[in-house]
């Protein structure tokens, strides 16, 4: 008698979770009409229209005259202004630590903000030891190098000035074992800016043994992975970050307590290239991306305008939600 | 033949990368040849996605989420150009105010909520009160 009110109260369990499922269907398949059912997918036109303005704008100040559409000159934040201190502060041939933790799409933000930063770096003769959590980045951090070396005149030789010891496995563990006794990258991945093999680089110390950490990075997660995991054991040492727009504001509440100084966008980028000197008159690139961006938000205030005009026009009784 | 193609393409550069080293010669012209323009790609197209579907935003029904969302994304936008920091005075402040505060706010409370409702899962499954459908 038992094992059938067990057996009823399953099958009554089971018809109840049956008709929730029903329903969580029904519910998918009812958002979906009302999704198929509005204009609201926008049409090719707009799409085609966008991309055109935007590409116009991005490349107008390559073709016009220089100083027609001059960059506005950046602010000077508080935090680039402790960037620039920290960096003036280093001693003479310091060794500095630059974690190079960005995807190639952002390479061009983010090789903005980090070039001038190097060259002033080179000028004062650090001594670059180059590392990354992503395996694009031993590549990205060769471009960096061989962009500032060119840029500078001044061939940094490896791996006496710059040493780039390539890819750290195991992500946050990785970061902690650098962090914790260094010398987990394995010396022999260590590559000469040629890509040859060049003379064995020295065991990379822990974190703590250089005089500066630098991270670069698109990435808020792995921004504070290197805050998390090897903050801690820095003692002393100076962390600062250069920051893609879009992951600058989930690390910014640690600016000032575990990150010394930090540069976000290319905004506070181009601060910290005038104030060290890198900074060109007539800055194209600059007036290329604030005049896209701002044609942007007038394209979409447009388009939005048109599509609220069209939906009125083709339901007219509706008008607006 | 996609397939076909994606294997031929990821042997030949696991032999490039093998031969020459991760930072080789061969191995930096395929990213800097390919890699990174199809990423950069692949951003600009998402970039007129999201700026065409931003647009259609209003036009699928008004209401205030959408309304908000639509004016925070503009203003943050115009912040980053820096386009009316020189107009407006106080500009900057007000947009670094609001994505210092309110964006770092609601990103740690999405990062909490996810962290609470993770461990709520893990509880549920060490507690055994959460089973699986099918058993």
């Amino acid at each position: 008698m038992n094992v059938t009110i067990d057996n009823n109260d399953e099958f009554d369990q089971a018809q109840r979770k049956a008709a929730g499922l029903a329903e969580i269907i029904q519910a998918e398949r009812d958002s979906n009409s009302v999704l198929q059912a509005g204009p609201k997918r926008p049409t090719a036109w707009q799409r085609i229209l966008f991309t055109v303005v935007l590409v116009a704008a991005a490349l107008a100040p390559y073709f016009l005259p220089e100083g027609r559409l001059p960059a506005s000159p950046p602010e000077f934040p508080a935090g680039v202004q402790a960037f620039e201190q920290i960096i003036h502060a280093l001693p003479a041939n310091a060794a500095v630590l630059v974690a190079v933790e960005y995807q190639p799409a952002y390479s061009g933000e983010l090789e903005r903000l980090a070039q001038p930063v190097l060259l002033d770096l080179m000028r004062r003769q650090a001594r670059l030891v180059m590392v990354s959590t992503l395996t694009t980045g031993p590549l990205q951090a060769q471009n960096l190098i061989i962009a500032a070396s060119q840029a500078d005149g001044y061939p940094y030789q490896s791996p006496y000035e710059v040493l780039n010891l390539g890819y750290i496995p195991g992500e946050r563990s990785g970061l902690k074992k650098l962090a914790a006794a260094g010398g987990q990258t394995d010396p022999e991945s260590g590559y000469t800016l040629s890509g040859a093999a060049g003379l064995a680089p020295p065991m990379l110390p822990s974190a703590s043994d250089f005089d500066l950490l630098w991270v670069i990075s698109d990435n808020p997660d792995l921004a504070r992975d290197w805050i998390e995991q090897v903050g801690p054991s820095l003692d002393g040492v100076p962390l600062v970050m250069s920051l893609s727009a879009q992951a600058g504001p989930l690390v910014r509440p640690y600016a000032g307590s575990q990150v010394q100084a930090m540069v976000v966008g290319l905004q506070e980028g181009a601060a910290l290239e005038g104030w060290l000197g890198f900074m060109q008159p007539n800055d194209q690139t600059l007036a290329s991306y604030n005049l896209a961006t701002s044609t942007a938000v007038i394209m979409i205030l447009i388009l939005v305008f048109l599509n609220v005009l069209i939906r009125r026009r083709s339901s007219p009784g509706q008008g607006l939600d | 033949m996609y397939s076909l193609v994606l294997l031929v393409v990821l042997a030949t550069t696991l032999a490039v990368g093998l031969a020459y080293g991760p930072t080789g010669r061969p191995a930096a012209w395929i990213f800097s040849a390919i890699v990174m323009p199809a990423e950069i790609s692949l951003l600009a197209g998402l970039a007129v996605t999201l700026g065409v579907l931003a647009a259609g935003l209003l036009a699928r029904g008004w209401n205030w989420f959408r309304a908000v969302l639509l004016i925070t994304a503009l203003f943050t936008l115009l912040g980053a150009a820096g386009a009316l920091s020189d107009i407006l005075p106080g500009f900057s402040k007000l947009q670094y105010w609001v994505s210092a505060v309110l964006g770092v706010g609601a990103g740690r409370g999405l990062l909490l909520g996810v962290a609470l409702g993770a461990l709520a899962a893990g509880l549920k499954a060490i507690a055994g009160i959460d089973r699986p459908y099918g058993r």
